[in-house]
C-alpha cells in the first residue's frame, strides 16, 4: 500500500463508526459503573479531596513541603501532553508515574548560595529530603516521611537533634501519595485551560533538549526541558504561587537503601516528639500567622527592625539570627518558635499572583505606625489589607496604597 | 452521575469504537466516570461535556498505546455492523484500522477530537462546533489539515524508504 489515500482513511473510519456493542453489554457496563460511581461518590470523593486539600496546605514541616511539590511539579509534568514535535505526554511521563524511586535535586532561584534539597522517593510510602549546603557537601537537615506508619521524622545531623512527628491524627492522611500525584497528573491533562508554548532546543549539561513552558489561567509557569533521546526530564524551572524554584538531577529506579527510609533515630541523637496537629497550618496560614511571622522576625530575630525582603534569602542571610533565637527558645523550654515563624511564611508563599503581595520593610523600624511593611489583596476583596510597623492592618483602597 | 444519565450510553459508544472491543469499553467506562468524580478540572470546567470528550478520547487511545491492542478480527460475532458492505470491510484490513488509529493518536488535542467526533462519531460540524465552543469554519479547516497530516502519517514504509 503507498500513501493511504484520504478516502481509504475516511472508509476505515467508518468501519470503525459502524462497530456496535449489543444492547445485552452496554447494559451491563453502564449498571455496573453507576454502582461504582454512587460507592465512589459516598465514601471516596470527599475522602480523596480532603487528602489534597491537606497536602496542598500541610507546608510546615519540611517533609510535607517537599512532598508538595513533589505533587506539584510531576503534576504539571502534564504540559507535556501536546503532542509536539519528538515527544509524548505518556512517553515522558511513564516513568514517573511507574518507577519505583525517584531522586531530583531542588533549588530555590529566590537568592543566591541558598540551600539545595534532594529529594528521594520509595515506592508509594516513603520519601526523603535532605537539605544541603549551598556547595553540597554538607547535609543539614534530613526528613524522612513513612505514610504507612504515618510519622515524620527531622534529623538535624550537626547538632544531634531528632524530632518524630506523628501525623496519624490529621484529619485526613496522605495514605497514597504516589496515587495523590498520578490523580494530579491525570486532571491537569485534561485542563484545556493550559497554555503550552514550545521553547525549542538547546544543549544541557551535554545533553539536546528540547523545552516547553506552560502556563496556566492563575500565572503558575513551569519551564521544563527533557532528554530529546529519552524523553526523559533533565531540568525544571517552576515558578508557583510565590515559589520559584529548579528542580535537576532526576534519576529513575535507581537503587536506595532501605536503611534511608529508616525510622529509628540515630543512636547518640536527642529526641523530640510532637503531635503535628498543634504545629501545622492545615489551613493554609492565616494573616494572624503573617503578622506573627513579621513580629518575630522583627522584634525577636532582628532586634527592631524589619529584614531588607520577605524572601528566602533575607531567611538565609539571617540564619545566625534564626539560630540564635531558637536555641534561646529551647533553652526556655519551647521548641514552637520556630513552627509559628513559619506558618506566617507559608501564609505569604502560598498567595496567588492575583493577591498582589508586596514587601516594603526594609529598614522599618518594628512599632513605627506610619511606615507600611507590606500588603496583599485578599482574594474576592477590591480593598488590600496593608500591615504597618506597629503590625497595625488598615484596609486600604488600590488609589490609596502607598508607594512601593 | 447526571452525565452518566444523559450521556452515557453515547460514551459508552465511543469508547466501543475507539477501542474495537467489548471486552475493554466496560473496564474504561467505569475509569472515565469515577476519574471525572475526583476531577476539580471536571467540576470547573465551563462545558463538562466537553472535558468528559477529551477525557474519553484520551483514555481509549491511552489505552490503544499501553495495551498495543490487538483489534479483534471484524467478524459477524464480534461486530454487529449495521448496513454492512462486506465487500469494503474485507478490503480494510485490522492492521490497516489500527495504522489509522495510531496515526490519529498524533494528532493535536482538538484535531483528534473534531476527527474522533466527525468521522468516528459521525457528528456534523455545527454540533461539534456547539460542544467545543469552536466556529464550524475553524473545525472544518482544522480537519482537513488533520486529514493531511494523516496522509502524511500512513505513507507506507516501503514507500518512505524509496523516497529516501
Amino acid at each position: 500500500m503507498s500513501r493511504m489515500e484520504e478516502q481509504r482513511i475516511k472508509q476505515c473510519f467508518a468501519v470503525m463508526a459502524r462497530f456496535k456493542v449489543s444492547d445485552e453489554v452496554r447494559t451491563r457496563d453502564l449498571k455496573r459503573v453507576r454502582q461504582s460511581v454512587t460507592q465512589y461518590t459516598s465514601v471516596q470523593k470527599t475522602q480523596h479531596r480532603d487528602i489534597w486539600t491537606i497536602i496542598m496546605k500541610s507546608k510546615t514541616s519540611k517533609i510535607a513541603a517537599a512532598a508538595v511539590i513533589i505533587i506539584a511539579i510531576l503534576s504539571t509534568i502534564h504540559f507535556w501532553g501536546s503532542p509536539m514535535e519528538g515527544m509524548a505526554w505518556a512517553d515522558v511521563v511513564r516513568p514517573l508515574l511507574t518507577a519505583h524511586t525517584v531522586v531530583f535535586k531542588v533549588r530555590s532561584l529566590e537568592g543566591e548560595d541558598l540551600p539545595i534539597t534532594r529529594i528521594m522517593n520509595m515506592g508509594t510510602q516513603r520519601l526523603r529530603s535532605e537539605i544541603l549546603s549551598a556547595d553540597e557537601k554538607t547535609v543539614q537537615v534530613i526528613a524522612i516521611c513513612d505514610f504507612e506508619s504515618f510519622q515524620l521524622l527531622t534529623l538535624i545531623p550537626k547538632q544531634k537533634i531528632a524530632t518524630l512527628v506523628d501525623i496519624k491524627g490529621l484529619p485526613e492522611k496522605p495514605e497514597n501519595f504516589i496515587e495523590i500525584m498520578r490523580n494530579m497528573i491525570f486532571e491537569l491533562q485534561h485542563d484545556p485551560n493550559v497554555l503550552i508554548e514550545s521553547l525549542g532546543e538547546k544543549e544541557i549539561d551535554g545533553c539536546m533538549a528540547q523545552g516547553f513552558r506552560a502556563t496556566d489561567p492563575e500565572g503558575n509557569e513551569l519551564m521544563i526541558w527533557a532528554d530529546f533521546q529519552t524523553s526523559l526530564p533533565i531540568r525544571m524551572e517552576l515558578k508557583w504561587r510565590q515559589i520559584h524554584s529548579e528542580f535537576t538531577d532526576f534519576e529513575f529506579d535507581v537503587a536506595l537503601d532501605e536503611s534511608l527510609f529508616g525510622m529509628d533515630i540515630p543512636e547518640g541523637y536527642s529526641t523530640m516528639s510532637k503531635s503535628i496537629l498543634s504545629l501545622l497550618p492545615l489551613n493554609g496560614g492565616t494573616e494572624q500567622d503573617l503578622v506573627e511571622t513579621l513580629r518575630i522576625w522583627a522584634e525577636e530575630i532582628r532586634n527592631g527592625v524589619f529584614p531588607k525582603d520577605f524572601s528566602p534569602q533575607a531567611y538565609i542571610d539571617d540564619t545566625p539570627k534564626v539560630r540564635k533565637h531558637i536555641a534561646q527558645a529551647r533553652k526556655e523550654g519551647t521548641d514552637e518558635g520556630p513552627w509559628k515563624f513559619a506558618r506566617g511564611w507559608f501564609f505569604c508563599r502560598l498567595l496567588k499572583p492575583e493577591n498582589d503581595w508586596h514587601y516594603v520593610g526594609k529598614d522599618v523600624k518594628f512599632g513605627d505606625a506610619e511606615s507600611p511593611v507590606c500588603w496583599y489583596r485578599p482574594t474576592d476583596s477590591e480593598t488590600y489589607r496593608v500591615i504597618y510597623g506597629d503590625l497595625s492592618i488598615k484596609d486600604v483602597t488600590p488609589d490609596n496604597l502607598p508607594k512601593g | 452521575m447526571e452525565l452518566l444519565d444523559t450521556s452515557g450510553a453515547r460514551f459508552h459508544a465511543l469508547l466501543a469504537r475507539l477501542t474495537f472491543s467489548e471486552d475493554v469499553v466496560g473496564d474504561l467506562m467505569q475509569e472515565l466516570f469515577l476519574r471525572l468524580c475526583g476531577s476539580r478540572g471536571f467540576d470547573k470546567a465551563k462545558s463538562p461535556l466537553a472535558y468528559a470528550y477529551r477525557v474519553a478520547i484520551n483514555l481509549a487511545f491511552e489505552h490503544q498505546r499501553r495495551a498495543r491492542l490487538k483489534l479483534q478480527s471484524l467478524d459477524e460475532d464480534c461486530l454487529c455492523i449495521e448496513n454492512t458492505r462486506p465487500c469494503l470491510d474485507a478490503m480494510i484490513q485490522t492492521e490497516e484500522l489500527q495504522r489509522v488509529l495510531d496515526a490519529t493518536l498524533q494528532l493535536s488535542d482538538l484535531a483528534r477530537d473534531v476527527v474522533v467526533m466527525h468521522y468516528i462519531e459521525q457528528k456534523p460540524y455545527e454540533e461539534i462546533s456547539q460542544l467545543l465552543g469552536k466556529k464550524p469554519q475553524h473545525l472544518r479547516s482544522l480537519s482537513a489539515k488533520a486529514m493531511t497530516r494523516l496522509r502524511d502519517l500512513l505513507i507506507d514504509k516501503k514507500e518512505s524508504q524509496d523516497i529516501k
